[in-house]
């Protein structure tokens, strides 16, 4: 019985990528499986093992995961917590949390995140830099930049410019160490939370968005000094939004594509899809899936700038 | 919008003299000034970004009796501040939320303080004849209040 209900929901999960995903019955079981609840801690503040105890003490099962200790999974929702509301912590899906670590930013170093809103990412970049070194924070949209600035705030962010340029926009004056491109995409491995999504996002919005990520990508990249990284993201498992959008930059700028290294287990870039054929680096980006991490899922590629 | 050394004097003596912040605390931020409001920023952006908005945290307000602290900037000094704490427990902290004067603890003089509760700075408040008031925004007090509904169910 359970092979047959298996079978039927494995034709109803994102059926489109069947062919790419690895273990996909492990895969369409996640999917169908909540998603845990993480308390990234706000190292600005707080440090992790503290915040964990402060949990502990408030009745919530808090344990720190090995691969990255400042990110806390908690048994309950801790959105309504007085650790929450004094910026302590910020609740964020263990992937969300890999372009970041991807991008690495240093104390001191000039860093954009292009497209920034609501603001996890943004908060996660001052906490690597500690206080130290410029963040530009960029978001047109003003519905959304409120909520940038709400958690800008929350977590004693003192660092950050908040601008408001349309990201194929953003001027080229200003140069910088690292950049963030976690992108506008269509979602789709986001489908742990969006039962909608598990048709796969209509094509033509897949195409809409792919067209305004080749722009943003080789904007970003212009913004960037020699010498310079930037991590290229999305939550999406559609090759049209990842890999095709990484092997435009290449075409289009002596870009440098560098393997992604991450603490866990994720899989390759694909070398290929729907007739289009990646140039062999491309095998270097990231795909994660969510019944390899527990988590979402999505896509990071880290390219340099000679 | 430059920083001046007299605007970095006067924000650093009101930190020091009323909330016992060292000037040490102050020392990597800079204080910039744009109509009534002195933003603390401690990293400027890079030169060609324009932004309606000032850099970092927006620390205090110009008002006709001096500066007063924001509740944001409150919070993020956090233990940095050792004078002028205001110790609440939740009924009184849900009481000033609730916009109430409340009598003020013995050994505070008037003048903005240091709102907390379990040691965590919560915001800003004034203790004026006797009574204190609280001056956290609306939006965030209305979520502090939700917080603490929550902790007490706990």
């Amino acid at each position: 019985m359970r092979s047959d209900r298996n079978t039927l929901e494995a034709d109803t999960v994102l059926p489109r990528y069947r062919s790419i995903i690895p273990d996909w019955e492990r895969f369409v079981d996640t999917c169908q499986r909540p998603l845990p609840t993480i308390a990234r801690t706000n190292t600005l503040r707080i440090a992790p093992a503290e915040l964990r105890e402060r949990l502990l003490k408030q009745g919530i099962s808090a344990s720190q995961l090995t691969w990255e200790p400042t990110l806390i999974e908690v048994d309950r929702p801790v959105g309504n917590t007085i650790e929450h509301w004094l910026g302590l912590l910020y609740i964020q899906e263990a992937v969300q949390t890999l372009p970041v670590t991807v991008l690495d930013p240093r104390p001191g170093e000039a860093v954009l995140d292009l497209c920034a809103a609501p603001g996890g990412k943004t908060t996660q970049i001052a906490a690597h830099l500690g206080g130290s070194g410029p963040i530009v924070a960029n978001e047109p949209s003003g519905r959304r930049q409120q909520a940038l600035l709400a958690n800008v705030n929350r977590l004693a962010v003192l660092n950050a410019t908040i601008t408001a340029y349309r990201g194929e926009n953003f001027p080229l004056r200003a140069r910088f160490d690292r950049i963030l491109v976690d992108a506008p995409c269509s979602a789709e491995a986001t489908v742990r939370k969006e039962v909608s999504l598990r048709a796969g996002a209509p094509k033509g919005t897949i195409a809409r968005l792919a067209r305004l990520q080749k722009r943003l990508i080789v904007r970003a990249y212009d913004c960037l000094r020699p010498g310079g990284v930037l991590v290229y993201s999305t939550c999406t498992f559609a090759p049209e939004e990842n890999e095709s959008v990484v092997a435009h930059l290449l075409q289009q700028r002596d870009a440098r594509l560098t393997p992604v290294l991450l603490p866990v287990n994720v899989s390759a870039g694909l070398p290929s899809w729907g007739g289009e054929t990646y140039p062999p680096e491309i095998r270097g980006c990231a795909r994660v899936y969510p019944h390899q991490l527990d988590s979402g899922g999505g896509f990071v590629a880290r390219i340099e700038r000679p | 919008m430059p920083e001046s050394n007299a605007l970095r004097q006067e924000v650093s003596a009101l930190f020091e003299r009323r909330f016992g912040v060292s000037s040490e605390s102050l020392a990597g931020l800079a204080f910039r000034e744009r109509r009534d409001e002195v933003w603390a920023c401690n990293s400027p952006p890079p030169s060609g970004i324009e932004s309606d908005r000032p850099s970092g945290l927006r620390a205090l307000r110009r008002r006709a009796d001096g500066l007063k602290p924001t509740s944001t900037f409150l919070i993020a000094l956090g233990d940095c501040i050792t004078a002028s704490r205001v110790d609440l427990d939740s009924d009184l902290l849900r009481l000033v939320l609730l916009g109430q004067r409340v009598p003020a603890p013995p050994g505070h003089t008037d003048g903005y303080v240091a709102l907390c509760f379990r040691d965590d700075v919560v915001g800003c408040g004034k203790l004026r004849g006797g009574l204190l008031h609280g001056l956290i925004p609306t939006g965030r007090r209305r979520e502090l209040l939700n917080a603490l509904d929550a902790d007490s169910r706990a």
